[in-house]
């Protein structure tokens, strides 16, 4: 029934032949530090996607796009999952075209075709950026998944809730589940329908969970010298590459995983089962919606297959390698302190922030 | 004054102990073993905090969040978004986190410093 899967992500040492490895401690000690500034920053830069006004009109198109599919009567995932893959793979495909040309030099030699790539360089990443909140995270309004989340409770209510009033109830649910701080309170919201649905909805969550934080696993037999220092890890995976290819085969590059390394050494809980996960759900359908229960339950799968992918190439590989040694390249050729405004607006994700920079600055 | 919150319940059962806020990366260093983490939002990076933290609460983000999903992973009891009212719960305050229900409380035992000299 499904097909509409997230793109493929190519071995990375693919990436990495391009890249030369002089340049890799510094790519990784920079990415590293994005991604903890990214949360020590999270609310600013959240503030900042909210209010970019160079993508006021995808911003508001994509809030638009998901709650509306989501407020449907006649909510059809099947169409709401095609719809967000020709924009998932539309982002994704102009961001891998620019990720070659970086790694092709194919970007012109004057600072006019440097500023040109550079502007939409900035424009189709802060798009990203936004696809990434709404995927992610519930920072923001609408999370993607708020349609497929509001399938699941409209199957699971209890049976006297009645025709009429069942998809108003699933979406205010739904919203509250997943993006609270947004969810407006009625007078007569039911808080135990929704700790009733959290109830059911945790279990195939906690499945979930452990496939997106398969790095804690993956790397828990990493050699103990790799977590001595970054510097180390980096050189561990240029010198012993065979010992990483399980997960250069799924388009990570190792030392990004720093954290997770750490987070490794300690034992896992054991994992739960599909069946196990999903049974509180099955068990509490309401006569009739079975199907369009395990239906949703499919699209659920898909949709955290985006998630999985979104985290791989952006945080864990190619965008991350190809985006640091771009900004390396880039701050070589400025002058503090415009290199040192540059690398704070562009390591924080606030794309047209170190555009600015950049226009501003003659020896770009 | 006791403080009662509400966000969602993102990963199930109670913890209790004083709100260790984490606002940038020093902070992180000094987050201590029970410690109840409190922040805007969380990262899968902050794999070792978990590792210590009595319970999780954020202003931000749902269950389908990251704070929500490592919490789940690390078995600690989590409530997310409960919006900007978070900031009133100040460091060393006694936080009870109740994942269940999606209520965060403070209450009457004393606020208590990070070396436990009650304040």
């Amino acid at each position: 029934m499904i097909a509409l899967t997230p793109p493929s992500l190519a071995n990375i040492k693919i990436t990495l032949a391009d890249i030369p490895h002089t340049a890799l401690p510094w790519i990784a000690e920079k990415h590293v530090q994005y991604l903890d500034d990214r949360i020590h920053k999270i609310g600013p830069l959240t503030e900042y996607l909210k209010s970019c006004n160079e993508v006021e009109k995808e911003r508001n198109e994509f809030v638009e796009f998901v709650d509306q599919h989501a407020r449907r009567e006649d909510l059809v995932l099947g169409d709401y999952l095609a719809e967000y893959t020709t924009k998932f793979a539309g982002v994704r495909t102009e961001v891998d075209r620019q990720c070659d040309a970086i790694l092709q030099a194919d970007i012109g030699s004057t600072r006019d075709s440097r500023l040109t790539f550079w502007e939409a360089f900035a424009y189709i990443n802060e798009v990203d950026s936004l696809h990434g909140m709404f995927l992610t995270s519930g920072r923001w309004y609408v999370n993607v998944m708020l349609p497929v989340i509001k399938e699941l409770v409209y199957c699971t209510l209890p049976k006297s809730v009645g025709t009429s009033e069942r998809s108003a109830i699933a979406y205010d649910i739904s919203r509250h589940v997943v993006t609270p701080q947004f969810a407006k309170p009625t007078s007569n919201y039911d808080i135990a329908l929704e700790r009733r649905f959290v109830g059911l909805l945790i279990p195939i969550l906690t499945y979930y969970d452990r496939k997106l934080l398969f790095l804690f696993e993956a790397l828990a037999n990493t050699p103990e010298e790799a977590g001595k220092s970054l510097d180390e890890f980096v050189r561990l995976v240029n010198d012993q590459p065979n010992s990483f290819d399980s997960l250069f085969d799924m388009g990570i590059y190792p030392p990004f995983a720093w954290h997770e390394l750490h987070s490794s050494r300690r034992p896992r809980r054991a994992s739960v089962s599909y069946d196990s996960a999903v049974a509180p759900l099955l068990e509490s359908v309401t006569s009739g919606f079975e199907e369009r229960l395990d239906s949703a339950l499919k699209f659920l799968s898909v949709f955290k297959d985006y998630e999985l992918n979104y985290n791989n190439y952006n945080y864990k590989g190619r965008f991350g390698l190809i985006s640091k040694y771009f900004y390396r390249q880039t701050s070589d050729r400025l002058s503090s302190p415009n290199r040192e405004a540059f690398l704070d607006a562009i390591l924080g994700d606030r794309f047209f922030e170190a555009l600015e920079v950049l226009r501003a600055a003659p020896e770009l | 004054m006791n403080t009662e919150l509400s966000g969602i319940g993102a990963s199930p059962g109670i913890g209790k102990g004083l709100a260790h806020w984490i606002r940038s990366a020093e902070d992180v260093e000094a987050f201590s073993v029970g410690e109840v983490l409190l922040a805007a939002m969380t990262s899968p990076d902050w794999g070792e905090v978990f590792q210590k933290a009595a319970g999780v609460v954020t202003e931000q983000g749902g269950m389908l969040c990251h704070a929500a999903i490592v919490a789940r992973e690390e078995g600690i009891p989590a409530v997310v978004g409960v919006g900007e009212d978070l900031q009133n719960i100040a460091d060393g305050t006694f936080v009870i986190v109740n994942g269940d229900d999606g209520v965060v409380s403070t209450s009457n035992q004393p606020k208590e410093s990070r070396n436990g000299k009650k304040e």
